[in-house]
């Protein structure tokens, strides 16, 4: 079944080229306008997204603090309340399931945010728990305020910006219900409110970004700065090890080691993910030609030693850009790999190509200007 | 101060007391710690299909008083017009006997015994020895390997239909899978029918006995064997959790709060009650917990017990028979339709063990109780005691003429939760936990569920082995 956002009838107004694409059974904008364009804002000025298609689930009951500890790679149930984290969830074998953002609301209650539904996963560790997981996607609208201006814009809204990064604070704010937050890879804002007041917080935050130029994003501008920030994504990048003892993909191989805390005992797969060895890393490509196929074969000396992820055109670094997975020993910064990209529409023959090895991420997220 | 064992076994049962009075017999001070005051077993189940003889044999229960009143009972299907068709192992008399019905299923029968006989005893590698079934296939001839997988993915009712013309035929002997928990139209339910006959009783393949006393018989003859093993039985014993130290398994706790040392744990509970009920929560991936979340099962079986003041008139050849009464394949479907949507069904299958005239008389003394189990019916709210009473007793009595019950005993109903894989699986599979040193020997372990105790025997073997390791260590 199609869902549609709350933002629906707001974006499908701004879509002018009615092109749709899906994230997490939603329908979103692939681009309003211009996807280029929409990604040079993010970096020099600011951009709304609609995030609502964003998995969120809410944690609840007396047992959420040993669920949390159990469940997720890093510690939240030491967070304060008003504090998040990133941190991964494993299966028994030590395979990445997921990635999110945990945040503590309340003393028993905490909220995950995620790329990916996991629904099963979490409910039925939950229910060990005697925890409710509440699934609140579609009660809740999200909007991601996006580049350097961002924080101006919030101010601009009349809202304190003052919010340090993986935080959250809830506003009465002009007789609507708030939360504003700063989860996102690509810094910048989120304000989340209910569905029905969604078109509201749209109309209002349109209203007062137009003093910075501010433009609705579609998904193809939001995957660009997510792989110039080098942002393996579920579903796209990996896929989360959907068995209970399925021991791939490795948090290592995905760049997402560092979301593992090895001092945090006691969380699911541990024993499984400190032991695993990875063999392969997580790198940029930037390619000489144009965007391969996903998992195009990466070659050294005519030998395979990895494989691209998700591809695009960056329009700050004026080339094809892709992630790409490749053996340890060829990930180095610098080094040049071949890829043969298949004939095409326009191209006769396969052309071989090369591209060089970037260290991630691509750009860092754009430096907020102080409100 | 604890008390301490080599090993404990928690649950009683025909399970528990064989698992206890292996590990004694094999030197092992070994507990059973049953929550009930007595130690019984299922009550109103009158008939064994699958009791491990090794089992049988090695505890020498014959000695400890095992006694049998039947040991082979024939299938009787009633016909209309009062008329029975008996199967019984006078291939003679069943081909007689066949024929009235169809000429055509006399050779078919013989047929399908001999294959089936063959490759079921094949089998017990499996479903005895516990070595995975893919382990066994590969041994197989090729003609006996397709025949295994035609039956694993084949619902009985279709291998029946195809092989056989009679309804009444194909209903009775469909009644194999019914009796493992399958419903006859499901798909791999054939290769129940596989396992029923692969088993055995007194000595005779495919054989259905009735021990003397019911199976309470079965149950004193164990704990007799249990005592003179030298195992300990502690009636009225609950464990409330099994407790760990140093990253292993300590023991167990009861609820009065007494704990008791072993460092084998053997459970004849299910593995959900066992890892979700009593093992520490941060023990178990919280993947291979949800595995054990499945679905709870639906639809069950009931037994009821009548209580008879006078013989019947089992018709001159009822007694020492086991009568299936299900007229048709499509019986079996329209009743386990009606049990998964959560309604009584309006004609169950039925089977009467029917004792042979002096085991009946015997009995008479006290009075007769005649045992009859009930496939399917649906579980929780929906099951209806007084209706089930009604249906059963007028479906009997327009089978055994002036049938009439003083009493009218029904037992909660069993929940069947059979799959293919369970029947497909290993011992090793069924019997280890996540838990190091903790078993699974109970009817859950088993390949379908039956009174066995082989899945007991099993998990006694390895936790000799354990306990052997663990002293050399």
């Amino acid at each position: 079944m199609i869902r549609a956002t709350p933002f629906h009838a707001r974006t499908a107004e701004a879509n002018r080229d009615n092109l749709w694409t899906m994230r997490n059974r939603f329908t979103l904008p692939a681009q309003f306008g211009e996807p280029a364009a929409e990604a040079t804002a993010a970096r020099f000025g600011v951009v709304m997204a609609d995030i609502s298609w964003r998995w969120r689930v809410m944690l609840e009951g007396a047992r959420t603090r040993e669920l949390v500890q159990r469940l997720f790679t890093r510690d939240a149930a030491a967070l304060n309340p008003g504090q998040a984290l990133k941190a991964l969830w494993l299966s028994d074998g030590g395979g990445v399931r997921g990635a999110g953002v945990v945040a503590r609301h309340g003393r028993q209650s905490f909220q995950l945010v995620a790329a990916a539904e996991d629904a099963a996963w979490i409910s039925s560790a939950a229910a060990l728990f005697g925890v409710t997981a509440r699934d609140v996607t579609e009660e809740e609208a999200g909007l991601a305020l996006i580049g350097p201006y961002a924080g101006k814009l919030v101010a601009a809204l009349g809202l304190d910006a003052a919010l340090e990064p993986l935080a959250l604070r809830k506003f009465l704010w002009r007789n609507l219900e708030v939360t504003l937050s700063r989860f996102g890879e690509q810094g910048g804002y989120e304000l989340w409110c209910k569905s029905e007041d969604a078109t509201l917080l749209w109309d209002r935050v349109a209203r007062a970004g137009e003093a910075f130029a501010n433009l609705p994003a579609g998904q193809i501008a939001m995957d660009t700065l997510d792989l110039e920030a080098g942002v393996p994504r579920p579903g796209r990048d990996y896929d989360g090890a959907i068995a209970a003892d399925v021991a791939e993909p490795l948090a290592g191989e995905l760049r997402l080691a560092a979301l593992i805390d090895a001092e945090h005992l006691g969380f699911n797969g541990r024993s499984a993910a400190m032991a695993a060895r990875p063999n392969r890393r997580l790198v940029g490509l930037a390619l000489d030609s144009s965007v391969p196929a996903p998992f195009t074969p990466v070659l050294a000396n005519g030998a395979v030693v990895g494989r691209t992820l998700s591809s695009l055109y960056s329009p700050l670094l004026r080339r094809a850009i892709a992630l790409a997975q490749l053996d340890e020993a060829h990930a180095a910064a610098g080094t040049r790999l071949t890829l043969t990209l298949p004939a095409a529409r326009d191209v006769l023959l396969p052309t071989v190509t090369a591209a060089s090895v970037v260290d991630l991420p691509f750009l860092a997220p754009p430096d907020s200007i102080p409100p | 101060m604890s008390e301490r064992y080599d090993a404990a076994v928690i649950g009683g049962g025909v399970s528990g007391l064989a698992a206890v009075s292996l590990l004694a017999k094999a030197g092992l001070r070994a507990v059973l710690l049953e929550q009930a005051t007595t130690l019984s077993g299922p009550a109103g189940e009158p008939a064994l299909r699958a009791l491990d003889p090794r089992l049988v044999k090695e505890l020498g229960l014959a000695r400890h008083g095992l006694k049998f009143s039947s040991r082979d009972l024939a299938l009787a299907v009633p016909r209309s017009g009062g008329q029975l068709t008996v199967l019984s192992r006078d291939r003679h008399a069943t081909a007689r006997s066949l024929a009235a019905l169809s000429p055509v299923d006399v050779a078919a029968f013989a047929a399908f015994q001999r294959e089936f006989a063959t490759l079921a005893r094949a089998l017990r590698r499996t479903w005895w020895e516990g070595a995975p079934a893919a382990e066994t296939a590969a041994r197989l001839k090729p003609a006996q390997h397709d025949l295994l997988d035609r039956l694993t993915v084949t619902s009985a009712a279709c291998f029946l239909a195809a092989r056989f013309e009679s309804d009444a035929l194909k209903a009775a002997l469909a009644f194999a899978a019914a009796a493992c928990g399958f419903s006859p139209s499901e798909p791999g339910s054939a290769l129940a029918l596989l396992w029923s006959a692969a088993q055995e009783m007194c000595g005779l393949q495919g054989a259905v006995a009735v021990p003397r006393g019911g199976v309470g018989g079965l149950v004193a003859a164990l704990s007799q064997a249990a005592e003179a093993a030298g195992a300990t039985l502690r009636p009225g014993a609950t464990v409330s959790r099994l407790t760990v130290a140093d990253d292993r398994l300590a023991g167990v706790e009861l609820a009065a709060g007494e704990q008791i040392a072993a460092p084998l744990i053997l459970s004849t509970l299910s593995r959900r009650r066992t890892l979700e009920g009593l093992a520490p929560t941060a023990r178990i991936g919280l993947g291979a917990a949800q595995a054990l979340r499945r679905p709870s099962p639906r639809t069950g079986c009931a037994t009821l017990v009548f209580g008879l003041n006078r013989l019947p008139d089992f018709g001159g050849g009822l007694a020492n028979k086991r009568v299936v009464i299900a007229e048709r394949l499509e019986t079996y479907e329209i009743a386990y339709t009606a049990a998964r949507l959560g309604q009584m069904p309006r004609e169950p299958v039925l089977e009467l063990i029917l004792p042979p005239p002096q085991a009946a008389a015997e009995q008479l003394s006290s009075r007769l109780l005649l045992s009859v189990s009930v496939w399917p019916v649906p579980l929780g709210d929906a099951f209806d005691r007084d209706a089930l009473a009604r249906t059963v007793g007028a479906m009997i009595e327009r089978h055994i003429p002036g049938f009439a019950a003083a009493s009218c005993d029904v037992l909660p109903p069993l929940a069947a939760a059979p799959s293919v894989a369970r029947l497909l699986s290993g011992a090793a599979e069924r019997i280890e936990t996540p838990i190091p040193g903790l078993l699974l020997c109970g009817d859950a372990a088993e390949p379908a569920d039956a009174i066995s105790g082989r899945a007991a025997r099993q998990a006694a073997r390895l936790a000799v082995l354990l306990h052997r390791k663990g002293g050399a260590r």
